[in-house]
């Protein structure tokens, strides 16, 4: 039916939606297609570019992805989610002396965006600043207090600083969400 | 290199799109790489040749295959063993197999094998003399002499009643299960000898997958966790119940008990359990445990030296990623990779998942240095399951070999082209804790696909040359002869305890040749469901001899050797040092 819907002219939104849908079918070569069309029809379309880069993202087209993600900014400069993923693209590129500056720019605009402020954090624990990742990283977890991955690395940092009981608390509470979210067994076979 | 599913999730919710195309089915999402992830390939080094010889040695083996695989216990089994059952000094195969289950339930048997080794490069099929073929629904299993009469017996986990063999000493082997108690019967995957309380006879670490019932099976694609990428596949691990683990304490008179529960390792939470190693992590005499638990976390147990041990795999580091993330962790390896006398482990993963390199800092301090070092990113496409640490080019610094293919043949039909059949992954030590990718240059054989499973490493032809076994769970196996790298010298060397256990299981060699310190051990199981040469093998380099050797017994013992020639095999009794090989081999029985 996406077939038969993409060979008919189609409003720069109408493909849009198509690329999500692409996208979700893990069809992600179609569904850049499908943002390209939807920036053909209309040049200043938001989150076609930033749908096409996440594709590429699934295909390994990392520089692609960047290309596409400076290109949404573009579009859209102060699109706090796009600044983010540029950030992270470009730690995927092992470039994190460019990725910091835009990770420390979507917490200045919003210091309640608990995945930059995990990635700020994790990025300076990498590079031995313990304390500031410290920081950032008890702000992840207050501001996402159900995501383990923050508390682990929480945790190690809290253990790097020596801090046992801090990082022992902080172990608790991820093996705690670990569990809770941990599949049932038996539901396989017993539904 | 793939972007991890959960990272684009998280980016999808962005636009409130569903998650459930990135489901990997009973398996958890991955974790992304990290900032400055790198990867290298070899380069201005030389590469030894991995030749594929399976069709001239005469091995001929093949799992059963199951194409859809159905079930979980289809895609699982393929262990394979290296076991010098006739004390010849040449190392023999075993490749386990596993039934369909639709011939299970009618009870029909898969047929292991057992392979001769020749001297001269073939191998002759002795399975139904030896009277192995049929024990089970075999998954894997390990080497050891439960015993101590110089003979090394079979130990082979299976999915409802695990068995172990005897070793006759005269090419024949006696199923002793039933008297020596280690059944367990339930499905086991993972197996190992180590003598965790040190008096002189073996004991057996065993993991426990899924529980798995053959008259009640979990319907293919049935749940939200029995898809994979939108496809439906096989159900499992996640929704189906994890199975305990075991640890049989040998009671010296052929008998064993199941301490696993006092001893604090009956692995109480349920998790899957795969790939298990007897390690003294913390040089203190004393064997601990490390078990790699699929979609769950690992567990490290700490040997306290009174038969009782503590969980410590997530204060370690040794239970997660660095991200914290539960990995589908299938194969263990260990090795002193950076020459610190610390052994470090190395665990294969699912797809999107690295194979995790945790480095051992000492004091029950491990740091996942999978990305720093390079070996992380290569990883990430495969289904990664038999490893091994191992000096391949014989440069004095153990490399890394891991084996792959995809659980669900079901991805061949998605869009992306994805395949069922995986290339192999060998990554050289740089010799400052870092590894390049050498796949690409160590012969063809590396590149093609297959869907492998087991792996064990030996010298198979005592050239020197430490090579490789396959088990795939589809295909043929595949025996990779090493052609080595020009110059370099080794040494090797064949334990034979006298107050420690026979074998020699678990004693540490520390070897110091042109200033280079080197540390190995004699192990039993690891891999994924497999068993390696219990030879201990070092490269030298340049090295024409050997400094020092100093050899610590299970029992406590240190021997302490000097000036030992390269290229040789050392045969090494406890207490008196080298000797002719004659003098650690078993009686043959009727043979005075």
């Amino acid at each position: 039916m996406l077939d038969k819907l993409e060979q008919r002219p189609q409003s720069a939104d109408t493909f849009i939606v198509i690329a999500q849908l692409r996208s979700q079918m893990a069809d992600y070569t179609h569904a850049v297609e499908s943002c390209r069309r939807a920036v053909a029809a209309d040049p200043q379309i938001p989150k076609a570019h930033h749908i096409a880069a996440l594709a590429l993202l699934h295909e390994g087209h990392s520089a692609e992805a960047e290309a596409e993600l400076r290109s949404e900014l573009a579009v859209d400069p102060n699109s706090v989610e796009t600044q983010y993923n540029l950030a992270f693209v470009l730690l995927q590129q092992s470039r994190p002396q460019e990725a910091l500056p835009w990770l420390e720019k979507v917490v200045a605009q919003k210091p309640n965006h608990a995945q930059a402020n995990y990635e700020l954090g994790k990025q300076l624990l990498s590079d031995g600043k313990t304390e500031d990742a410290t920081r950032y990283l008890e702000v992840a977890a207050r501001l996402s207090p159900q995501m383990a991955h923050v508390h682990y690395q929480l945790q190690s940092a809290y253990r790097t600083l020596g801090r046992r009981d801090d990082a022992d608390r902080e172990l608790k509470i991820y093996k705690e969400i670990k569990e809770k979210t941990r599949t049932p067994g038996g539901s396989a076979t017993k539904p | 290199m793939r972007f991890s599913a959960s990272k684009v999730a998280a980016m999808f919710q962005i636009f409130g799109l569903a998650l459930a195309a990135f489901a990997q089915g009973g398996h958890d999402v991955a974790a992304p790489p990290p900032a400055g992830a790198k990867s290298a390939v070899c380069k201005d080094r030389p590469v030894p040749q991995l030749e594929d010889v399976t069709a001239a040695s005469g091995i001929h083996f093949s799992h059963i295959t199951s194409p859809e695989k159905k079930y979980i216990v289809e895609s699982m089994s393929g262990g394979v063993l290296l076991i010098d059952y006739d004390r010849d000094g040449w190392p023999d195969i075993y490749f386990t197999n596993a039934p369909t289950v639709a011939m299970a339930r009618k009870h029909e048997k898969a047929r292991g094998a057992l392979y001769h080794n020749n001297h001269d490069g073939t191998f002759t099929d002795v399975t139904d003399k030896a009277g192995i073929a049929t024990p089970c629904f075999a998954n894997g299993g390990a080497v050891g002499d439960y015993n101590n009469d110089g003979w090394p017996d079979l130990y082979i986990t299976c999915l409802g009643g695990n068995v172990l063999y005897r070793n006759n000493g005269d090419g024949t082997f006696t199923d002793v299960t039933a008297k020596a108690g280690v059944a367990d019967g339930r499905n086991s995957t993972g197996a190992a000898f180590g003598d965790y309380d040190n008096d002189g006879f073996v004991d057996l670490m065993v993991s426990n997958y899924v529980e798995f019932h053959l008259d009640d099976l979990p319907s293919f694609g049935k749940l939200p966790i029995c898809t994979y990428r939108g496809l439906d596949v096989q159900c499992g691990p996640r929704g189906l119940k994890g199975g305990g683990d075991s640890l049989f304490h040998n009671n010296g008179d052929g008998t064993f008990t199941n301490v696993a529960k006092p001893a604090g390792v009956d692995d109480p939470h349920g998790y899957y359990g795969l790939g298990v190693a007897w390690v003294d992590f913390n040089n203190t005499g004393r064997a601990d445990i490390f078990i790699a638990n699929d979609a769950t976390p690992n567990y490290l147990y700490k040997n306290e030296g009174n038969g009782k041990f503590s969980e410590v795999g997530l204060e370690s580091g040794t239970a997660v990623s660095e991200d914290g993330a539960e990995q589908a962790c299938m194969g263990v390896a260990i090795g002193d990779y950076l020459h610190t006398g610390k052994p470090s482990i190395f665990v294969t993963n699912f797809e999107n998942e690295y194979n995790t390199l945790y480095r051992n800092n000492g004091n029950w301090e491990f740091d996942d240095v999978s990305y720093k070092s390079g070996e992380a990113l290569p990883s990430l496409p495969l289904v990664k399951w038999g490893n091994a640490f191992v000096d391949v080019d014989n440069d004095g610094w153990l490399d890394l070999i891991s084996v792959a293919g995809h659980v669900y043949p079901q991805v061949a039909s998605l869009p992306s082209g994805a395949s069922y059949a995986e290339p192999k992954l060998l990554q050289l030590n740089q010799r400052d804790g870092t590894f390049c990718d050498a796949s690409m240059q160590a012969g063809s054989a590396l590149q093609v696909k297959s869907v492998a499973r087991g792996l064990a490493v030996g010298d198979l032809f005592n050239d020197g040359n430490v090579d490789m076994v396959i088990e795939n769970v589809d295909g043929p196996a595949i025996l990779l002869r090493n052609r080595g790298v020009a110059g370099n010298h080794w040494i090797s060397f064949e334990l034979a305890g006298t107050k420690s256990n026979r074998l020699g299981i678990g004693a540490r060699l520390k070897i110091v040749a042109n200033g280079v310190t080197q540390t190995g051990d004699v192990r039993s199981g690891g891999s994924y469901l497999s068993q390696s040469d219990l030879r201990v093998h070092f490269g030298l380099a340049n090295a024409t001899r050997v400094d020092e050797v100093e050899i610590r017994w299970p029992s406590g013992r240190a021997d302490v050797l000097k000036n030992l020639d390269a290229d040789n095999f050392y045969y090494l009794l406890e207490g008196k040092g080298p000797v002719p090989a004659a003098s650690i081999r078993p009686e043959v029985p009727g043979k005075k």
